[in-house]
């Protein structure tokens, strides 16, 4: 008797702790920048890995119709059987689409459709499928296509929050800065900034933008600063995203940037971007 | 500054060329801090457009104007930008020359 009520108490512990957990709001991010090729399929792959490891049910969903490349760089082009325009035709169901990685538990990816263009979905279709993955999982991870025309607002309606990718580079910066209207417009919040592909030893030699004149420049919170690393390449050739395993420094700072999403306080990686020297500091000092 | 930076240009090590240009990123940042400010402050297509349509409104009460003829955009000269108008006018309506309020 005693044993059985025990059980019973258990039971019921266990169902108020999963309706506890149910509570915790899912969080949608759509990955974008504006500019293509400054990183947001590496920084989604990257980040949504690194979340996972970290025991969150995370979700990363290639919104690059026609153009998708979000699998590839997962190494799980081989397990794609179905997309999530399937999922809006009706074609399969949600659990048909999501690719299980079996690398972590509780990660997912759910492709982008291939032979289909971006006009094959449209807002109301986008809505409704975030409004399904919010169900399933802590964390959605949307990879954006690059511009800012129809798969971008795609990408971008069903989603609460916001990552800017950009690297220290003038169209970059200023591709980022459309976009952040864009999104400021659409009522995301928070939206917040990576710096990808930061060389410190460029920074030190006054060749490229630091980082604090960026967000000078863009007026946006900061997320995380990448170092630029030949191990993103590496990773993208194997299919392993670099948060799988490598210590490499860019892993090292999407593990962070992850951290920070679930709100840990977490201090920026330093970079040595300071000019050196008895001569460099008289020159920071003079400002010349 | 120019005889501080002449200084500065004694200590400095022959063998690095880059202290001798103007560090890129300086330049990099000011041309950002224009290109951003003309990108916020554009005109849309849709506003100019609007703009047009309220224009012929109010000027119809007052002229004949040729609405095919109309000429509108933003010129920009510098830092400053001028909304160019050029509005064909074939004759004012009788009345409106003179004390310019009846409509």
């Amino acid at each position: 008797m005693d044993e059985q009520e025990s059980v019973v108490i258990q039971e019921t512990e266990l169902k108020e702790e999963s309706q506890n957990l149910e509570k915790e709001k899912a969080r949608i991010i759509v990955v974008t920048s504006g500019k293509g090729g400054v990183g947001k399929t590496t920084s989604t792959s990257n980040i949504a890995v690194a979340l996972a490891k970290l025991g969150k049910k995370v979700v990363a969903v290639d919104a690059d119709i026609g153009l998708r490349n979000l699998d590839v760089i997962m190494g799980l082009e081989n397990r794609v059987v179905y997309n999530f325009v399937d999922v809006l035709e009706g074609n399969c169901r949600l659990n048909q689409a999501l690719v299980r990685d079996k690398r972590v538990d509780t990660l997912y990816l759910l492709p982008a459709a291939q032979t289909r263009t971006k006009d094959a979905v449209n807002q109301e279709q986008m809505i409704k499928l975030c409004g399904m993955l919010r169900d399933e999982f802590d964390l959605v991870l949307l990879d954006c296509p690059a511009g800012i025309e129809g798969g971008f607002k795609n990408a971008a309606v069903g989603a609460d929050e916001a990552l800017i990718v950009v690297t220290p580079e003038v169209p970059s910066v200023r591709d980022a800065d459309r976009i952040i209207g864009m999104l400021e417009s659409m009522g995301k919040s928070p939206i917040r900034l990576i710096v990808n592909r930061l060389r410190p030893d460029m920074v030190r030699g006054g060749d490229m933008l630091d980082v604090p004149d960026i967000i000078e420049i863009l007026a946006i919170s900061l997320i995380g600063i990448v170092p630029e690393d030949d191990n993103v390449i590496r990773a993208a050739n194997r299919g392993e995203p670099m948060t799988f395993a490598s210590k490499s420094p860019a892993a090292q700072a999407y593990i962070n940037i992850a951290r920070r999403i679930l709100g840990e306080d977490v201090p920026l990686i330093q970079f040595d971007t300071k000019p050196r020297g008895l001569l460099g500091n008289i020159r920071k000092i003079l400002g010349i | 500054m120019n005889i501080i930076k002449k200084i500065l240009e004694l200590f400095s090590t022959p063998d690095d060329p880059k202290e001798k240009l103007e560090a890129s990123a300086k330049k990099a940042k000011e041309r950002l801090q224009f290109i951003i400010i003309d990108d916020r402050t554009g005109v849309s297509p849709e506003l100019l457009e609007i703009l047009r349509n309220e224009m012929i409104k109010v000027l119809k009460k007052y002229m004949d104007i040729d609405e095919s003829r109309i000429e509108i955009d933003i010129e920009n000269s510098g830092k400053t930008k001028a909304l160019a108008v050029n509005i064909p006018v074939i004759q004012v309506k009788r009345g409106s020359s003179i004390t310019g309020s009846e409509v």
